[in-house]
């Protein structure tokens, strides 16, 4: 009986056998037509079927029906290949999103390999300093590493010193807030390239309230500004300005030598 | 409208067939085109779209398929029997090509 069916699916298969050899796509057909291939009865279809083809192919088409039929609306043949694959709207639109989430993600990792403790803090301030005006802070004309005891004798915070590499630039004015945690943060304002500075609390381990150290300079980058921040003491401090690393590197290479 | 669906069906036309010849290549070059167009449009649907689809020789068999919703079997019955009418229709038009 499973012969007989076999015998049956073949039959059907070889009365539907493509006129052309290219439209043999399915294996199936292939096997059928290639055990049939010497056979004189299949032979005479084909041959039947090609004559019948070649005389479909010189039938006139009405000029009033070749209208209906632009060249972007007529059925194409749904062969397989690379190029038809890629132009299907929807394989289109997936890549893009594929490539989008991997872009993403690329720059994600990127921009969290040069993070730090207190990284995100030091972005949230750059935010700060880029709407900052002169008028939002008292007027100090001094040199900025003086501030450190104002810091301490008005406001109690304790190391929060600008580094050397900072200490002889003249400052228009400085002022200390809260930010959205409640840490106050320490800013000074420069006549210096317009540059300002902060201070701010390094971050701690939050079960053992150690600071978390890191050692050297480090750059962040926010809407176009740039800080380069270092911990001492417990103190972070950052000294920002509109522009690249390049606009930053000669105050910090002074440090290097002295 | 009414009249039409009721009482003006067409009567079944039984066709004969034949065993497709050896020289029905020489049968059909003898057609003119608009003769096989007349005789393919003339059958009953779903033969007329199956025998269309088929020889247009645009299609695979699975597209075939799915375009004119045949089952293989089907499929292979109505293009069969289609050969097999034309070669009597071929053998009425032009005996003298079926006996050389």
């Amino acid at each position: 009986m499973k012969t007989l069916g076999l015998l049956r699916r073949q039959r059907a298969l070889l009365n539907c056998a493509p006129i052309s050899e290219d439209r043999l796509t399915d294996r199936s057909m292939r096997s059928a037509v290639s055990s049939a291939a010497a056979s004189a009865d299949f032979v005479n279809q084909q041959n039947f079927d090609r004559a019948v083809a070649e005389l479909v192919r010189l039938i006139p088409i009405p000029p009033e029906t070749a209208e209906w039929f632009s060249e972007k609306d007529l059925v194409v043949g749904s062969k397989w290949t690379w190029k038809k694959m890629v132009r299907n709207p929807a394989v289109l639109a997936i890549s893009i999103a594929v490539a989008v989430i991997a872009g993403v993600s690329v720059f994600l990792l990127v921009s969290h390999l040069n993070d730090f403790p207190g990284s995100a803090t030091a972005r949230k301030l750059l935010t700060v300093a880029a709407s900052t005006r002169p008028v939002m802070l008292d007027p100090v004309s001094t040199e900025a590493g003086t501030l450190s005891d104002l810091f301490f004798m008005k406001h109690g915070l304790e190391h929060y010193d600008v580094p050397d590499e900072f200490a002889d630039f003249r400052t228009i004015g400085c002022r200390v807030f809260e930010d959205e945690e409640s840490r106050r943060i320490a800013q000074i304002w420069l006549g210096e390239k317009r540059m300002q500075l902060f201070l701010f609390p390094a971050e701690r381990n939050t079960k053992t309230g150690a600071v978390l150290r890191f050692p050297g300079w480090r750059y962040v980058h926010q809407e176009g500004w740039v800080g380069a921040v270092t911990e001492r003491s417990g103190v972070c401090f950052m000294a920002a300005l509109r522009g690249g690393e390049k606009d930053l590197q000669p105050y910090l290479s002074t440090a290097a030598g002295r | 409208m009414e009249a039409s669906k009721t009482d003006l069906q067409p009567e079944p036309l039984e066709l004969d067939e034949h065993d497709v010849a050896p020289e029905a290549a020489l049968q059909i070059e003898q057609l003119e085109p608009t003769q096989l167009a007349v005789w393919i449009s003339n059958a009953p649907d779903p033969q007329r779209a199956a025998l269309a689809l088929f020889y247009l020789d645009e299609f695979d068999c699975r597209e075939i398929l799915e375009l004119a919703e045949l089952k293989l079997s089907e499929l292979s019955r109505l293009l069969a029997q289609g050969r097999r009418q034309l070669q009597a229709w071929l053998d009425a038009k032009h005996p003298e090509a079926h006996k050389v």
